[in-house]
């Protein structure tokens, strides 16, 4: 165990990805219990304020504090990525096995399925979700995890495969193992680093979107605080007080980074291909 | 000692004379001026078509009416020198003014005004508000200058509507071509419409006050973006830019030496529209304990910058027969506790505000007033609705607790009467005090009466009164004349000149 940790830690972008990705995790579980003041909070006599030791990140039009919106964003961020890849794991991972393991027309069906919602751009797919179902974080969630769907088939199913392929594998239905079993017990765990890989940079592509979707209004609603959101509140004030775009901004900067970069650095250490090239 | 006092002369006729040139500001004629307006109008004739954007270009400026609403929001004579009203407050006899050109050389008399309010009223009237002249019983013209007009019933709003621009003067002959070659008798005539570009018009010579205007042309250039009407003004593209859309961008283009912004007033009322027969806010108590939970002048400070006038009722300042009601209701939030807690809701309740996604002062008022309501325990979900949604789900079917708009039209208190408009209002009280104020006869009685119907509305709180939107026209420092408040739908360019 610690000859893997030292083996990831050696790695200079997951390290980095760690660190990022560590900052933000603990600053949203910090804000869970404790912000420096209510995010949500007006105060007229403090609005569009610059950084200073009473709002370290400065204050929005409202007067809310920046550092304190920024920390429940940050919740905001987690949970939309884990939801979101939660749903494409699941859904994705069951097809993806099933399309590996009946192969002809099941295989055929699920992949065309999956080349169909492909054939959609992402961000455009998941505005006409938002637009159908109306503007809310869970509509969002639920249309950033739907594209994501297709994505883990595909790559369960061509992992899986290979696995099915494998002699300890035959080996297993000779001596009678059932056909769930051995899913569970030689499939699966032979698929799982390709998935926490794709898992933590679409978890980086989940934050993104949730931006992109609330900068547009369509995602996380007000008051709740999203980096998304607060951007694009503070777009009109850019001239005013340009400290309300740059640390919301800054913050999404942060977490995509950290997260691609965790992701990067896992595929290096965990990668079969990777590590013989070495 | 001679020459002592000979400088000394000359040193106090120069500081007179300069004196004379910096104080006096006397207009100067000529120049071009370009204005920025948001929306291109769907055509130029006030007489069909109710578009504001159609009034922003060529009421006072191309067309006249009768009478006009001056920048005080006073009715004020334009073709008719003076009215008289018989005390019966039945008939109405206007002295036309003389030597009246249309743009087209056609004369303006007793006849023509006569047509167009037949015109205005008849069975195949275009215009969009017909009932302002079907109360007309008959009408006369004892001569070329003299126009009788007498109506069926009393009708305090008849001046108010005659002044508007729906009842301007046409030509009768070449009115036909209105929308897209406009003829009237105003101080300017127009040249040329670009099509999603700019109206232009330019100095009609033969205009009856032979002073004005003193602009040699004027172009209205439409330009929807907020940020590219900045741009334009600051680049010196244009002159004007008639309304700012985002109060914040205000400060920073009256920081700007070059530039002046105004701060006035206008005739729309921002409002917290409330649900009267949707649970709770069927209850008189809960209602005004939300008024007390407001703070009005936070809302101005936070949503519009500090821009905006605060209101007590649905009736805009710069209207006349305005009563300040302000106090009615003042911020207290201890107060709006006790009142919820009298109403049966001491721990408050869960609601829903429902916001228009294109109003963006709609969609902060909102946020501001969920915080506001959330310090006495009443929770606010907000929900922001698109706006053909909006028209249809809230406006027309009613379905919803609170939204927040802003009513443009003037003299608009009326609504209220009808309890089938979106607010579901139904109070008795209101409409005999309505009903009275219509017939009302004299300015006293309409003064009194149309302050009785907005102290009634305040009283039962019927909406959240917010602020009155502020006119924030900007421009370049020698623009002269402009108006500063907007008590109509108008951008008269009349009296506007350019310092040199």
């Amino acid at each position: 165990m610690r000859r893997l940790l030292k083996r990831f830690f050696s790695n200079l972008n997951f390290s980095l990805g760690f660190v990022l990705s560590f900052v933000v995790v603990a600053m949203a579980l910090v804000s869970l219990v404790w912000t420096p003041y209510n995010p949500n909070r007006m105060n007229p006599r403090d609005r569009l304020q610059g950084p200073s030791i009473s709002h370290p990140l400065g204050t929005d039009q409202y007067g809310r504090d920046t550092l304190s919106r920024v920390m429940t964003g940050a919740v905001n961020s987690i949970i939309v990525g884990l939801v979101t890849v939660a749903i494409g794991l699941t859904v994705g991972v069951l097809l993806g096995l099933a399309a590996a393991y009946y192969g002809r027309f099941v295989d055929e069906a699920i992949m065309r399925f999956s080349d169909l919602l492909f054939a959609f751009p992402a961000v455009l797919t998941a505005i006409l979700i938002t637009s159908v179902l109306g503007p809310s974080m869970i509509n969002a969630m639920l249309a950033i995890g739907v594209f994501y769907i297709p994505i883990f088939a595909r790559l369960t199913r061509a992992v899986a495969q290979g696995v099915w392929q494998q002699e300890f594998v035959t080996a297993a239905r000779a001596s009678g193992i059932g056909e769930w079993a051995i899913t569970r017990r030689h499939i699966l765990p032979n698929i799982l680093s390709p998935l926490l890989i794709q898992g933590t940079i679409q978890f980086a592509v989940a934050i993104l979107a949730e931006a992109g979707l609330s900068y547009l209004g369509l995602g996380t609603q007000p008051p709740n605080a999203s980096w998304g959101r607060m951007l694009n509140e503070a777009q009109t004030f850019m001239n005013l007080s340009p400290w309300m775009a740059i640390f919301p901004g800054v913050a999404i900067a942060w977490a995509v980074l950290g997260f691609n970069l965790l992701g990067d650095g896992l595929r290096d250490t965990l990668d079969p291909r990777m590590v013989k090239v070495r | 000692m001679k020459l002592q006092k000979a400088i000394l002369v000359v040193c106090i006729a120069i500081m007179v004379l300069w004196g004379q040139t910096v104080l006096a500001e006397n207009p100067v004629r000529g120049g071009k001026l370009v204005v920025a307006q948001k929306a291109e109008p769907p055509g130029l004739d006030p007489t069909s078509n109710t578009a504001a954007a159609i009034d922003r270009v060529v009421y006072a400026n191309l067309y006249e009416g009768l009478i006009k609403v001056d920048q005080n929001g006073n009715f004020v004579p334009l073709l008719a020198e003076s009215w008289e009203v018989t005390p019966d407050g039945l008939t109405y006899t206007f002295h036309l003014r003389k030597g009246v050109k249309f743009h087209n050389g056609e004369p303006f008399n007793a006849k023509v005004a006569k047509w167009n309010f037949e015109r205005d009223m008849g069975p195949k009237s275009v215009n969009a508000h017909p009932e302002f002249f079907r109360g007309i019983a008959k009408m006369e013209t004892p001569d070329d200058n003299t126009f009788v007009v007498t109506l069926k019933d009393v009708d305090a709003l008849f001046i108010a509507h005659i002044a508007e621009g729906d009842a301007v003067m046409l030509p009768m002959k070449g009115y036909e071509k209105a929308k897209s070659h406009p003829i009237g008798t105003g101080p300017f005539k127009f040249s040329k419409w670009v099509r999603g570009d700019r109206v232009e018009l330019v100095r009609y010579d033969g205009y009856w006050n032979p002073e004005l205007p003193y602009l040699d042309a004027v172009t209205f250039k439409f330009i929807g973006d907020a940020s590219a009407q900045i741009a334009a003004l600051k680049a010196g593209d244009i002159d004007v830019i008639s309304s700012i859309p985002a109060p914040e961008s205000a400060k920073e283009l009256a920081a700007d030496k070059r530039l002046k912004v105004f701060a006035g007033t206008t005739t729309g009322e921002v409002i917290m529209s409330t649900n009267n027969k949707a649970k709770p806010f069927d209850n008189k108590l809960v209602r005004q304990a939300m008024a007390y939970a407001i703070d009005r002048q936070a809302v101005i400070d936070l949503v519009m910058f500090g821009y905006g006038t605060p209101i007590g009722s649905h009736w805009s300042p710069s209207t006349p027969y305005y009563v300040d009601l302000t106090q009615k209701f003042p911020y207290n939030p201890k107060k709006a506790k006790e009142l919820l807690a009298k109403a049966g809701y001491p721990n408050g309740f869960e609601a829903t505000i429902k916001l228009p996604a294109i109003y963006s002062y709609s969609k902060r008022a909102g946020e501001v007033i969920a915080d506001m309501l959330g310090q006495v325990g009443i929770k606010l979900k907000i929900e922001i609705v698109e706006w053909g949604q909006w028209l249809d789900r809230i406006y027309k079917k009613k379905e919803y607790q609170l939204t927040m708009i802003g009513h443009v039209e003037p003299w608009d208190i009326g609504i209220y009467a009808n309890p089938n408009y979106y607010f579901q209002y139904d109070s008795q009280e209101f409409r005999d005090a309505y009903s009275k104020a219509l017939k009302a006869r004299n300015d006293a009685e309409k003064a009194k009466w149309f302050g009785r119907c907005q102290e009634i509305i305040a009283e039962d709180a019927v909406n959240g009164y917010l602020f009155c939107a502020p006119s924030l026209p900007a421009m370049k420092a020698e623009v002269m004349g402009w108006w500063k408040n907007y008590p109509t739908i108008a951008l008269d360019c009349t009296q506007v000149w350019i310092k040199k």
